[in-house]
């Protein structure tokens, strides 16, 4: 029965192909499938919100440059780590990131919480010549980021296509990119209170030290001030067993 | 589904398809008739024989 | 009048009559031109983003290219083939286009590894294209897909056509496999240059780079079952499992890792469909399984044939390539969890992808038996025969990686290494030692054979290029050890009062001479690499041991290759 069966699929080559195919997808299936719908693979945590625009452009620069391939954003349950870098993450600390950046290697240090760590002034120095303020950093430099404006006139249109793979941008917010990211570059502008309200707990503030233009500068460093800022790990307590580590 | 039923239903299932289906293999792979086959099978990229040559044995279409 | 079986065999080469026309993939090939091209067109003066018009650019000059190549083809009369030949153009060009992006991810490799060892000198602030998170994606797309792509792609079709005793199918559709899945490569390397990347290692292009590939890669999975289906043998040979298990695994997971939604549809940025858990759990079941069906059963097909070919000794154990096909590609899908060990990736994923990899070690240790006992009886070759010896060398850099991988699965190793350039160093050994000198082997054979020559321009040249690659590997192995566990050790020392011992610069900074070490062996590879260029192009020009062969594939018999056909028919 078995030899007629191989026999079968040896001299067939299509039989051959779909016994690769149902051979391969088993695993893949019963590994990938659950993580969707079982509950406890997000947390529930307060907290969370989508990236403001400005720091959904500065994530896009940070993806563009591929910092992701030296520096992880993903605290593991361990000692030294969690002393080193802070709380571990969490799931849900990733669930508006499209793509995930937790990243496979630390050349240079963990990222996922950066956020408050470090004063903008810092964070230019250091983009603009790594080893003027780290002399043993191995770290490309990225000067003409704070030459480049920001490209954001149509940029309502990254946040509609976040929308439509599940991060919950509201019409209000989408309407107000533009305004929105003028807005947290200038902690005087009218629409001060309107943005904190659609982005609680952002961080607003003239980041390059530049006010004339928005630069790509601004972004990134927006992005990298809010990084593992959202949860309030004073409060967040493991409410399902699984989520325990 | 919570996190202990899916693993029981995933090692379980996983282990039971994953044994069958290898003893499948291992019956194929030591059936009897099949020994001359393999054989032969193992010597084929010695088979240097040019496109416009005949075959040694006459060929079927080995399709669908 | 072509008769059948001996006559037939004098014949079928040189008389015109059995030449075929070769116009069946014009239409579909030519209409894929035409709409590649309007939509280069659009994204070009639409501009859904300012970076995506040099690919637009680059697309309709492609398209444009390829529509000009079928005109020329069809009014010349230059798709004609003689269907009792195999078709060994394209491979021709594959081994070519190996070699030469081989050089290109090689070079830039050594590139980076410098950036990391001597940051001063080696990074340009104005050119923010040469900076490391640029180069790193072309690096790793160069060698992976560009050099072992393209070998795979000819060694595949080299192997098929040879163990089913038939053609190519499918006419032109190879070549347009070929040159569109080098289209890809370049849409994809000057993409990471520009900064157009989605951020998923080793599946880097964006979306509409990657669905170029899937119709590239649907037409090879095409043109390879096409031709099993029409085999002569009644017996598939196990080497074309190993390629089939690759080329369709592969499709599948480059379709579901690239899901993603697009901006604008003009336009370069895209964002995955996924997110978090799952975004990660998805990239790394595809990059695991890249490693295990690209880099592993592809390349195990390879070993395949051309061990026993090289050594003139029939497969060891059939029934083990057997049972070790299906238990790899049963196993290999599983392991992906292996790489987000401790992440917030559940906890039960985890603990399968650990088992599973430790599964793995056994199957993929079948390969590393077969490729070793088949020159059991022929030993004296491996030390005459350096082509050979990188053939088996090489199989020991399998059997190193794959008890290493799952060593490096286990939880509590893997929180030392991971994140540390032990992993590299894992990478290294595989892919240099196992990919590279299976390919370089590969390519010694295949070259005198496609060129119709007796041998190569130079087998002490070999023996240079032997030693080079594995001395190179060596120097980077060990530094890549020694620098992973190094690094992992230092973040997690404590002091007697217990504090962090050391700030992670200073883990950095002890890197350095590991980088310098590194470097060296990368440039060593390298070398070897140009020896191999070097001696590949004196073969193909026929000097030194490569006379060139009487280019009929009729037996001694006939031995002129400057006999007139008309002479020859009546033979």
């Amino acid at each position: 029965m078995t030899n007629k069966l191989h026999d079968f699929m040896e001299k067939r080559a299509f039989a051959l192909l779909f016994g690769i195919i149902g051979v391969v997808s088993i695993g893949g299936l019963v590994e990938i499938a659950p993580l969707f719908y079982i509950d406890s693979t997000i947390e529930k945590v307060e907290g969370m919100r989508p990236y403001s625009p400005l720091e959904l452009a500065g994530r896009d620069i940070y993806i563009r440059e591929g910092c992701y391939l030296c520096h992880s954003q993903m605290i593991r349950p361990l000692r030294d780590e969690i002393e080193r870098y802070g709380h571990y993450s969490l799931a849900a600390e990733s669930m508006y990131d499209h793509p995930f950046q937790w990243g496979s290697k630390r050349t240079g240090p963990d990222i996922a919480r950066l956020g408050g760590k470090y004063s903008d002034e810092w964070h230019v120095d250091h983009l603009t010549n790594p080893r003027s303020v780290v002399p043993d950093s191995v770290m490309p430099p990225y000067k003409f980021l704070a030459t480049t404006k920001l490209n954001y006139k149509y940029y309502d249109k990254n946040l509609i296509a976040n929308r439509r793979v599940g991060v919950p941008y509201t019409d209000e917010m989408i309407k107000m990119t533009v305004s929105d990211i003028q807005t947290q570059v200038d902690p005087d502008a009218d629409d001060f209170d309107g943005f904190m309200a659609r982005y609680p707990k952002a961080v607003v503030r003239n980041f390059d030290g530049n006010s004339e233009d928005i630069t790509e500068m601004d972004a990134l460093i927006a992005y990298m001030q809010m990084l593992g800022t959202l949860v309030d790990f004073d409060i967040y307590e493991a409410k399902m067993y699984d989520n325990e580590r | 589904m919570n996190y202990d039923q899916i693993a029981h239903v995933v090692k379980l299932g996983g282990t039971v398809f994953f044994t069958g289906f290898f003893l499948l293999v291992l019956v194929y792979v030591f059936w009897p008739k099949n020994k001359e086959k393999f054989n032969k099978a193992a010597s084929m990229p010695l088979d240097d024989t040019p496109l416009s040559a005949p075959l040694a044995t006459p060929s079927k279409e080995y399709t669908l | 009048m072509v008769g059948k079986g001996q006559t037939e065999r004098f014949v079928s080469t040189q008389n015109a009559s059995i030449i075929k026309n070769n116009t069946a993939a014009l239409i579909p090939i030519s209409m894929i031109c035409v709409l590649g091209f309007l939509w280069a067109l659009f994204a070009a003066s639409q501009g859904g983003d300012p970076v995506i018009a040099p690919h637009a650019y680059m697309f309709m000059f492609a398209f444009a290219l390829g529509i000009f190549a079928l005109v020329y083809g069809v009014v010349e009369h230059k798709f004609v083939y003689n269907p009792y030949e195999y078709d060994d153009s394209v491979i021709r060009a594959g081994v070519i286009a190996t070699i030469f992006w081989g050089i290109a991810g090689m070079l830039v490799g050594v590139i980076i590894a410098s950036q990391l060892a001597f940051p001063n000198f080696m990074y340009f602030e104005n050119l923010p294209w040469t900076n490391f998170g640029r180069l790193r994606p072309l690096h790793t797309s160069g060698v992976i897909f560009g050099f072992g792509g393209n070998a795979l792609i000819a060694t595949s079709f080299y192997i098929v056509q040879r163990t089913c005793r038939t053609r190519l199918a499918g006419g032109l559709w190879p070549a347009f496999v070929f040159w569109g899945y080098n289209l890809f490569l370049v849409i994809a390397g000057t993409g990471y240059l520009m900064g157009i990347t989605d951020a998923r290692e080793y599946a880097e292009p964006e979306w509409y780079a990657d669905i170029w590939l899937t119709i590239v890669w649907v037409a090879y999975l095409m043109v390879f079952m096409m031709t099993l289906v029409k085999r002569k043998e009644k017996h598939i040979y196990v080497a074309n499992w190993f390629f089939l298990s690759f080329i369709v695994t592969i499709a599948i997971l480059h379709i579901v890792n690239n899901l993603s939604m697009p901006v604008s549809f003009f336009g370069a940025k895209s964002y995955s469909l996924f997110s978090g858990v799952q975004d990660a759990m998805t990239q790394w079941w595809y990059g695991h399984n890249a490693v295990g069906f690209f880099l592993t059963t592809g390349f195990l097909g390879m070993m395949y044939y051309f061990i026993p070919k090289r050594a003139n000794r029939p497969v060891w154990s059939y029934k083990l390539s057997i049972v070790h096909f299906w238990t790899v590609i049963f196993i290999y899908i599983w392991a992906g969890p292996h790489h987000l060990h401790f992440t917030a990736l559940p906890q039960w994923t985890q603990t399968m992808g650990m088992v599973f990899s430790i599964m793995l070690w056994m199957p993929s240790w079948g390969g590393m038996i077969n490729g070793f006992m088949t020159i059991s009886g022929a030993w004296d070759k491996f030390r005459t025969d350096p082509v050979l010896r990188l053939l088996i060398i090489s199989v020991a850099f399998y059997g190193m990686a794959t008890f290493e991988g799952p060593l490096m699965a286990v939880r509590v190793v893997n929180a030392l290494s991971h994140y540390t350039d032990w992993t590299i160093g894992h990478v290294h050994a595989g892919a240099l030692g196992w990919n590279g000198m299976v390919t370089f082997g590969a390519i010694y054979c295949m070259v005198p054979w496609l060129w119709k020559k007796k041998d190569l321009y130079s087998l002490r040249l070999v023996e240079w290029h032997f030693w080079l690659a594995t001395v190179g590997i060596a120097f980077y192995a060990a530094a890549m050890w020694v620098s992973g566990i190094t690094q992992g050790l230092m973040w997690r020392a404590y002091t007697d009062l217990g504090f962090l011992e050391y700030s992670f610069i200073e883990t950095v900074k002890a890197m350095k001479p590991y980088y310098i070490i590194r470097t060296t062996g990368g440039l060593l590879y390298l070398t070897g690499m140009f020896v191999l260029t070097f001696n590949v192009y004196m073969t193909i020009k026929g000097k030194g041991d490569a006379v060139a062969l009487d280019d009929t594939p009729a037996p001694a018999s006939k031995p002129d290759p400057t006999a007139i056909p008309e002479l020859v028919a009546g033979e």
